[in-house]
Formats: structure tokens, C-alpha cells, sequence
């Protein structure tokens, strides 16, 4: 125990005067006040769709509909007229505007519509409001209604359930993704340049001919990563998320992370001599690891074979941790698949290490 | 104390090897030098006995116990290593590189502070090992191997980069370690300081002992003695080399009689052209 408070207190040493430590600690200083006050809170486009009503239509469905819904429509929306619109358009350009009036032959039950759009808005969105606007309409005056009025309720009930996920601030939900990139796998940068450095400087010659044997040399490296590890964790995590809500699960599974980390860099750091020439290796899979964030920003893409990434349990289970919804089992089993990952990797990364550092001599 | 039979290092692993087939023994208290040119087998032979390399194939038995497998920590207790290249900490001072190392240890160490005076860097204590030259460098390395009072120590080329001084005060510590009854496994190419600091050298070429006794036996055994006279030759100062074997001698004493000699100089063979003549190769 005293050799490796002794290992502990030299990586510790070394590691302030590398000025890792610092870097570390003053990204995350960094990193923390961009997420609270640069990245936006809300990332929501203010879109809206500025509406020349000319056939009442619309108060007719607030008319009809407000005693069976909440149904709450702002003022704002609506204009008088064309230039009203346009006018509209140029201050706010997420802003669409569409123009309501009576069919050519002044039938009643036939609408016109007008759209318009800005020059970017993409088809995509421009269907989006026509379907929307069909639908409206069909409610209204059957047979064009696809569906009775209970099936658009269920869909709008749905839809402020998918919603709650937007109330969460943008530079919170952010929070995962850059944890695991500041703090999760930097554990492995930090592993490839200790051990390259020993290497290049002949230093871990001489430890090895002393009688603290190289797990205590591993030991101690990785204590040190992960006491900087929770240092930055909690610099970052606990002003973002305004105090420390998920923060015990969330730093369990950031700790497993960084011992994920720390074994491939103790892998690649077996394998090359110096640091540098493991960078290439470091960035490609920093690259690979990171994959995972796509699908927790995007979870329309969710392939089978992102599983088998392990950062893939890092991110949803922070996730899961820190925007709590049900969701504890989520945490539970990305902590156990990352424990079950780091003691093999771990263990294997030990061995190949000390087998590589003995063949060298 | 320190027995070597039949020791084989190959690092592919085929039949190209770095050491062949080398035996030996050392006495408690002994220098004993391990003499050859570069790629020799000599850090290969040092690398492997102090564990720093695994054994192969052949024998090493420390004090009647025969080595199995990776040495223990015992073993790493009673050694000390010092390395051809300086291998400290350069964001550290000296004297954190020595108390570092110390902490390593489970018996008991030397002062760090009373090391670092022994290698004339008592001043120099507090300052980042990575301001030194490469010679102080070389001075912290001699020093950490000695931190915890080996009695077994292997060193590999001691001296080299180091200046004349500093480099006799080093062989003075080794001599001192040796009286105290340290043994000592000294690696070099320096034929002068195998010369003489060791009780006995071995020649290893091409991971092979050519020769193995002691420094002075080897000339006599190999060498042969000679001696310089310089003489007027009219006007000017000449020089002439004669044997010293017996069928020499009568005309070495004719040109005594015959000659205006001025001085007489008797020389003995380098450990080098010894080697040379042994091994028909260089040292360096």
C-alpha cells in the first residue's frame, strides 16, 4: 500500500508538472462555462406559420373544438394581410406563412390555400404543412377526415409525450456526449502518453528492477486518471445540471468508462514506444467510440452493431442518470456490461503489457 | 555467489542468438567485467540476470538457489541495476528521483541527499533532473542504483560521457561499494576501466566467451612485454621497441652496450590488443 501511495503521489507529481493535470482541469473549467453560457439552452427553431385567415375557418375549429380540448392558439399567428405576412417572414426566417380563402367558385366546402415559404425551406417542411393543413381541414368537413376527431387527440397526447424530451435545456442534454469525450476516453490519451513517456525515457527500466512489480505501476496510473477524472467530472457536471441530480450513477459509469479508456491506452502504449506514434491509433478510435453520441442525439438511427461500441453504455446510461424517467434499469445495465468489459480488457491489458515490457528487456 | 551455466537468449526466438551458450561464475565481493564491442551479448547477458530479460534456456543459480521462472521480490531487494542511458525522471529533481525510488524498496535504503553528494551533485539536489547535462543525468541513474545498499550490483557502462574526475570518483564508489562487500557485474567497452576496477573480465563476442581470468593473467598468458628505448642517433633522439621474450634479450643488451640510451621504458599489452589478438575484432 505504501508503494503505491508512493507510485501515486510521483504520477500525481508528474502529472501537474506535464501540465496534464492542469490542461484537464482547465478544459473543463472551460468547457463548463461555454455549456453554461455560450452553448443555448434551447436549441428549437422559433418556427411558426403566419396565417391569413379569409373564410373563418379557423375560429370555426376553435369554436368547435375548444370545449373538448385544450386547444391554445396564439394571437400572433394570425394577420390581416399578405404584407403582413411577408413582414413576419423577413423579421423571423424559421417563419411560413399560408393564406386561407374560399375555393374560385365561392364554394363553401372548398378551400384555396397559399404557402409561402422562404427561399430555403426545404420540400420536406413544405409537405409537412400541407398535410397538416389537409388534415385540419378534413376534421372539419367530412368525408375528407381520415380519422374521427378521438385518433388526431391520441396523436396530440402522443406528441406532448415526445415533447417532454425538448424541455430538457439543449446544453444539459449535450452533457453526455461531452463527458464521454473530456472525461471517459481522454483516460486512454492520458494512458498511451504516461506509459510512452516511461518508455521513452527509460524510466520504467529502472522500475522494474525494483520489487513494486508493474500491476502497481498500472494500479497507480489509472488511480491518478481516475482522481482527475472526478475532479472534472464534477467541474463540468454538477454547475451544468445545477446541482448534483443523477450525479452518483452518472459518475459510476463515467468511472467505468475511464478504466475502458485507460486499458486500450494501456494496450496501444504496449505496443508503440512512444507516445506519438499511438496518436493515430488514439484519434481513430476516439472517432469509433464516439459513434454512439449520433444515436443519442438521433434515435431513428440505432443500428444493431452500435451496441457492441462499448461508449454506447456510457452514453445512454449518463443519459438515463441524469434525466431520470423510469429509466434506472438503463443505468444498471450500461454500469454492469461496462463492469463486465473492464475487468476482461483490464486484466488482459495488464498482461499484455507487462508480456510486451518483458520482451523488450 | 552467482552462477551462470549454458545461458542461450534468442530474441526471435530462433537458433540467431544473442547469447550463446555462456558460463560463468562470481565471487562474493568480485568485480567481475563482462568486456566486448557493441551487440556483443553483454546487456543481453546483464538484462537477463537481473531479471529485466526472461530466462530461456540455461542456468542461473544465486547463492545456491536456482532461478525459476521471473525473479521475486527478494531478489529485486537485494539488487541494484544501473543502465548505459540515464533513465530518470526529467519533470522531477534529483533528489525526488532518488527519494522516489527509495520508497520503492522494503529494506533499508541510503540517504538520497548523501548519494547525490557521493556523485557530486549535493547542489544540483533540488534542481529538474531535466536541466542536466547528460553526464549528471548518468550520475542520478549511478546514484539510484545504489539507493537501497545492494549486494548484488549490476552496472553497464559506468563511466561513459562522464569527465575524467567525475568519472574516477565514480570507480572510487565502486571500489568502496566492492570493499564493503558488494558484487559487482560491470558491463563495458572501456578497456581502461575493466582494466582497472575488475578482479576478473570475461570477452564475450558474438554472444560467446572468448577468454574469462583476470586482467593481469590475460596479458601474461597472451600478451607479451615489451620495451622502449630512446637513444641519440647522431644528433637526434630515436626510438626503438624490443621484446621481451628470451630470444630477444641478447640483442636488447648489445644495443644497450652499443648505444648512447638515454631512457628506458618497459610496457606491458593493452587489455584491448588482447582482446584483439583474442578475438581478431575491436572493441568498439
Amino acid at each position: 500500500m505504501k508503494k503505491i501511495i508512493n507510485l501515486l503521489k510521483k504520477d500525481v507529481l508528474l502529472g501537474i508538472k506535464d501540465v496534464f493535470i492542469l490542461l484537464e482541469l482547465g478544459f473543463a473549467v472551460v468547457i463548463m462555462l461555454l455549456l453554461l453560457f455560450v452553448f443555448p439552452k434551447d436549441i428549437e427553431p422559433d418556427a411558426m406559420v403566419y396565417i391569413q385567415d379569409k373564410t373563418g375557418l379557423i375560429q370555426e375549429i376553435i369554436d368547435r373544438f375548444s370545449e373538448e380540448a385544450d386547444i391554445e392558439m396564439e394571437l400572433d399567428t394570425f394577420v390581416e394581410t399578405r404584407e403582413e405576412i411577408i413582414e413576419g417572414m423577413t423579421k423571423n426566417r424559421n417563419a411560413m406563412g399560408v393564406i386561407i380563402s374560399f375555393g374560385d367558385k365561392e364554394d363553401s366546402t372548398i378551400y384555396r390555400t397559399e404557402m409561402l415559404v422562404q427561399p430555403y425551406t426545404t420540400q420536406a417542411m413544405i409537405k409537412y404543412v400541407e398535410v397538416e393543413m389537409e388534415d385540419m381541414l378534413s376534421m372539419l368537413h367530412p368525408p375528407f377526415g381520415t380519422y374521427p376527431f378521438e385518433v388526431y387527440e391520441a396523436v396530440k397526447l402522443t406528441a406532448l409525450q415526445e415533447g417532454l424530451r425538448d424541455e430538457i435545456p439543449f446544453n444539459r442534454r449535450l452533457l453526455p456526449a461531452i463527458l464521454l469525450m473530456m472525461v471517459g476516453i481522454i483516460g486512454m490519451f492520458a494512458m498511451v502518453s504516461q506509459t510512452g513517456q516511461e518508455r521513452a525515457d527509460a524510466t520504467i527500466r529502472a522500475f522494474r528492477v525494483t520489487p513494486a512489480g508493474i500491476g502497481g505501476f498500472l494500479l497507480s496510473k489509472n488511480l491518478m486518471l481516475l482522481a482527475v477524472s472526478l475532479f472534472t467530472f464534477s467541474i463540468i457536471y454538477i454547475p451544468v445540471m445545477g446541482g448534483f441530480t443523477g450525479y452518483l450513477p452518472a459518475l459510476l459509469i463515467i468511472v467505468l468508462t475511464v478504466i475502458f479508456g485507460s486499458a486500450i491506452g494501456t494496450i496501444l502504449g504496449a505496443f508503440n514506444e512512444s507516445p506519438m506514434a499511438s496518436m493515430g491509433w488514439v484519434v481513430l478510435l476516439m472517432m469509433v467510440l464516439s459513434l454512439p453520441a449520433i444515436s443519442l442525439f438521433a434515435p431513428t438511427f440505432s443500428p444493431g452493431w452500435l451496441r457492441l461500441i462499448p461508449t454506447y453504455y456510457t452514453l445512454f446510461g449518463m443519459d438515463a442518470a441524469m434525466f431520470p424517467d423510469n429509466n434506472t434499469h438503463i443505468i444498471w445495465n450500461s454500469a454492469l456490461i461496462l463492469g463486465a468489459i473492464d475487468v476482461v480488457l483490464a486484466t488482459f491489458a495488464g498482461w499484455v503489457f507487462l508480456l510486451k515490457i518483458r520482451k523488450e528487456g | 555467489m552467482i552462477e551462470v551455466k549454458n545461458l542461450k537468449h534468442s530474441y526471435k526466438k530462433n537458433d540467431e542468438y544473442a547469447v550463446n551458450d555462456i558460463s560463468f561464475n562470481i565471487e562474493k565481493g568480485e568485480i567481475f567485467g563482462f568486456l566486448g564491442p557493441s551487440g556483443a551479448g553483454k546487456s543481453t547477458t546483464q538484462g537477463i540476470l537481473s531479471g529485466l530479460l526472461e530466462k530461456q534456456e540455461g542456468h542461473i543459480i544465486i547463492d545456491g538457489e536456482e532461478r525459476k521462472g521471473h525473479p521475486n521480490k527478494k531478489f529485486f531487494n537485494r539488487i541494484g541495476v544501473g543502465f548505459e542511458r540515464p533513465n530518470v525522471y526529467k519533470k522531477l529533481s534529483a533528489l525526488d528521483n532518488l527519494k522516489f525510488h527509495a520508497s520503492l524498496y522494503d529494506g533499508g535504503t541510503e540517504d538520497p541527499m548523501t548519494v547525490l553528494d557521493w556523485v557530486g551533485l549535493k547542489n544540483e539536489a533540488r534542481k529538474k533532473a531535466g536541466d542536466f547535462s547528460k553526464g549528471m543525468m548518468q550520475r542520478i541513474g549511478f546514484a539510484r542504483s545504489m539507493i537501497n545498499k545492494p549486494d548484488i550490483w549490476f552496472l553497464d557502462e559506468p563511466t561513459m560521457g562522464l569527465d575524467p574526475t567525475t568519472a574516477n570518483s565514480i570507480k572510487g564508489i565502486i571500489k568502496r561499494k566492492q570493499k564493503e562487500g558488494t558484487t559487482i557485474f560491470l558491463t563495458t567497452h572501456n578497456m581502461f576501466v575493466a582494466d582497472e576496477l575488475c578482479d576478473r573480465v570475461a570477452f564475450i563476442v558474438d554472444g560467446k566467451i572468448a577468454a574469462l581470468d583476470s586482467p593481469k593473467n590475460l596479458k601474461l598468458k597472451y600478451g607479451q612485454p615489451v620495451v622502449t628505448l630512446e637513444y641519440m642517433d647522431g644528433e637526434k633522439l630515436a626510438s626503438k621497441t624490443f621484446s621481451m621474450a628470451e630470444k630477444d634479450k641478447g640483442e636488447l643488451t648489445k644495443f644497450i652496450a652499443d648505444k648512447d640510451v638515454k631512457t628506458i621504458h618497459s610496457g606491458e599489452p593493452t587489455l584491448e590488443e588482447i582482446f584483439i589478438k583474442l578475438t581478431g575484432r575491436g572493441l568498439e
